[in-house]
């Protein structure tokens, strides 16, 4: 989750100071925690949404030709990292979708 | 609840705000188009005025706008998240390859360009104290990779915080949200290119989702044909495995951030994700679809 926002200023942004480095990685850290937290909730099924249908074998070679990379260890090992920065921001959590109908707000492609 | 929307060119893309309060519309885009002048005038690479081309040749510590200090820490925390997979020390490596100036004027040149496999110097070289930064010598910086994600995600609370309404702000398809979603949830059409498989998802307020594609920004330099997704560990274009790659998450620099490292990590890229517990939706060059957990089924014929 993002950090909170100092107040709009046509001036700049009061408090941009703020935006250190060490705050950019706990930041990072917090995320990783979040989203694996969120991934072991799905494993329990308290999150549950199976893949299956559309992409499902394609998924599976995926995931058994993909290595644990880098950043896999490191979100496991962020899972029980303490958080000092953590107080007064909301958790991330990844978003809960629905499949879509009737016209649409906006178009998601690549940039 | 009604919406009203605007849309606009942007930096060779397309901008969009929607907002479910449709009297402050005219006002939201005045806060919008203020917010994003200060992110041109911080970031753009191709401007000859901005404050990340008057870096260009600096070393040391130099202070940074707020603006630009907070699109620097937000791409030092995508570098960090995705273990530079998303660098913002790639600028002298996309100016290599060509993406030296707007991308309308870089189609009008088809000259080679030699390609030279170097990795690029890594954000770990760079040092953000406060508002300063530290640059050692030869690091040319490119925020492109991050900065409309986070000016999404920044423009969209800028709009909410001012006026109470809920928003969505798309900048070239990098979509943040915040505040209260219409009734129907903000109804997403998630599809690259015209010629590619579509899908539509309802994406909750608060939220975002974002999309990165090898198919588009692409150039032809010589015999070969370009794009813009860099890897940092050659300086070269990201290996085409995925056309495109979705992402939904909590707030679109994050979301921007792990689909550019998709590509850049093509196959194994999936069981990352996964093991972040975020839906996605890969696009494979193939047309296969490879969907992550809480990604809706079904796919639009």
């Amino acid at each position: 989750m993002t950090e909170p926002l100092p107040p709009y200023s046509s001036a700049g942004y009061p408090g941009g100071s703020s935006f250190d480095r060490d705050r950019s990685l706990r930041r990072a850290s917090r995320l990783r925690r979040t989203v694996v937290g969120t991934s072991v909730a799905a494993t329990l099924g308290i999150a549950a949404m199976v893949g299956a249908g559309v992409g499902h074998t394609a998924s599976t070679t995926a995931s058994s030709t993909g290595t644990t990379s880098g950043s896999d260890q490191g979100a496991v090992q962020a899972s029980g990292e303490s958080d000092d920065d953590s107080a007064g921001t909301s958790a991330g959590t990844a978003p809960s979708l629905l499949p879509g109908s009737g016209s649409s707000h906006a178009s998601s492609s690549g940039s | 609840m009604g919406t009203a929307a605007t849309e606009w060119e942007l930096w060779s893309t397309r901008a969009r705000l929607v907002v479910t309060n449709p009297g402050v519309l005219a006002a939201a885009r005045e806060l919008v188009d203020s917010y994003l002048a200060q992110v041109d005038d911080a970031a753009n690479r191709f401007r000859e005025d901005s404050e990340i081309r008057r870096l260009v040749g600096r070393t040391g510590w130099v202070t940074l706008s707020p603006t630009l200090t907070h699109l620097m820490s937000e791409a030092l925390a995508a570098a960090e998240l995705t273990d530079g997979d998303v660098d913002p020390t790639v600028g002298g490596a996309v100016s290599r390859l060509g993406y030296d100036r707007d991308l309308r004027l870089v189609l009008d040149e088809t000259g080679p360009v030699r390609a030279v496999v170097r990795p690029v110097p890594g954000h770990r070289s760079l040092r953000l104290e406060g508002s300063r930064l530290l640059l050692p010598p030869g690091i040319e910086l490119d925020l492109g990779a991050s900065a409309k994600a986070v000016a999404a995600d920044r423009a969209a609370q800028l709009v909410h915080g001012a006026f109470g309404t809920g928003v969505l702000v798309s900048l070239g398809g990098d979509i943040a949200t915040a505040g209260a979603a219409p009734s129907s949830g903000w109804q997403i059409h998630v599809q690259d290119r015209d010629e590619d498989p579509w899908t539509q998802i309802e994406l909750p307020g608060g939220s975002a989702v974002a999309t990165s594609s090898t198919v588009s920004r692409q150039w032809r330099r010589g015999d070969r044909t370009l794009h813009h997704i860099v890897d940092p560990r050659t300086g070269q274009p990201a290996p085409e495995f995925w056309r495109s790659v979705t992402v939904a998450a909590d707030c679109c620099a994050h979301a921007n951030a792990i689909t550019t490292a998709c590509l850049v990590r093509g196959a194994p890229a999936v069981a990352w994700v996964r093991s972040l517990g975020l839906p996605a939706r890969f696009l494979r060059h193939d047309g296969v679809v490879v969907l992550t957990d809480g990604w809706p089924q079904g796919e639009a014929a």
